[in-house]
């Protein structure tokens, strides 16, 4: 299910590493080296959050995940994955695929868009590292917009894919 | 030890989970930890990709080019380039909060800022690791809508902090 996406990203990877070290052979070699170092040190993440997706897939079961992301209850779906999305904290490669779980077993369109929304854009845990760098007054306005444009844009993204199926 | 606990807490709990289950349902267990390596070995080329790309960019652009394109000056057009710029940076936000700092003492527009940070939402070199498992057209929609608003978003906050 990945093939297009890999061989289309490998073409640029290869591409943008043709330029590195055409450019600055330094920089290039640096590039490989830290693309290593990230390598390793997310690798533990993932494979824990893999493994963790496994569990959810088999021990979870379905009406579990449709009475707080399904469809019987539009407003409880939105209000459960905007907040659940809050706060979850974690590499986006762990999102995607939790999403697609969620979706599977029964969420809405515009429930995991919110739960993947505002996992990406709004940073509940650390507000207070935010807040230290750009002020209460930023870090509130930001975050509450996020908040409000993680639902608005779930909701347009359900709406818009549900009129596409329809 | 408390210092490996701390830094692995989650990779430990998954871990101690995963023993705990295997007692009480060995098979159902089994089930779930092959599923998981699957997917983990079906993403995996993508991963490698998206780690290269992510280290090329980090050092092949550089931040002066940023901060000449964002300053107060570059109006609508600064926003928009400071969206584009967002959309390109991966890693975890928090993480790049002093670099937008930087920015914003150099002279970048708030909008600019703002936007750049609504932006971040959409992280370009995962969009095929993400539409590999949602679909192109939920990323495509998402990446879209989420390019909209992050304009806005950025207006929105340099507006409320102007006028405070």
């Amino acid at each position: 299910m990945n093939l297009w996406g890999a061989a289309i990203y490998g073409v640029i990877v290869i591409l943008s590493y043709v330029y590195a070290f055409k450019k600055n052979k330094k920089g290039g070699k640096q590039a490989v080296r830290k693309s290593g170092v990230q390598f390793f040190k997310q690798l533990p993440m993932l494979i824990s959050i893999f493994l963790l997706i496994g569990l959810f897939d088999r021990f979870v079961p379905k009406s579990v995940v449709m009475t707080f992301v399904g469809k019987g209850n539009e407003f409880l779906s939105i209000l459960s994955s905007a907040i659940f999305g809050t706060i979850v904290m974690g590499p986006v490669s762990s999102a995607y695929p939790m999403g697609a779980l969620l979706l599977r077993k029964g969420a809405t369109i515009t429930a995991t868009a919110i739960f993947l929304n505002s996992w990406v854009m709004v940073g509940f845990v650390t507000i207070p590292y935010e807040i230290s760098i750009f002020g209460r007054h930023f870090t509130l306005i930001r975050n509450a917009l996020a908040f409000m444009g993680a639902i608005i844009i779930g909701i347009l993204t359900g709406w818009i894919l549900g009129g596409i199926a329809l | 030890m408390k210092n490996i606990l701390g830094k692995y807490w989650f990779e430990v709990s998954v871990g101690l989970l995963y023993v705990v289950l295997l007692f009480v349902f060995p098979d159902k267990t089994f089930f779930a930890f092959k599923e998981g390596i699957w997917l983990l070995v079906k993403m995996l080329p993508i991963f490698v990709c998206v780690v290269l790309f992510s280290s090329f960019l980090s050092i092949f652009l550089s931040p002066k080019t940023v901060q000449r394109v964002m300053g107060k000056e570059s109006g609508f057009k600064g926003v928009v380039l400071g969206t584009l710029f967002g959309t390109l940076i991966v890693g975890p936000l928090w993480i790049l909060f002093p670099l937008y700092r930087t920015f914003l003492r150099k002279g970048a527009r708030v909008a600019v800022v703002g936007a750049m940070i609504g932006a971040f939402a959409i992280k370009t070199p995962w969009i095929p690791y993400a539409a590999g498992f949602l679909g192109w057209p939920f990323i495509l929609i998402t990446v879209v809508l989420t390019m909209l608003y992050a304009v806005l978003e950025g207006y929105l906050i340099e507006k409320a902090i102007s006028t405070k």
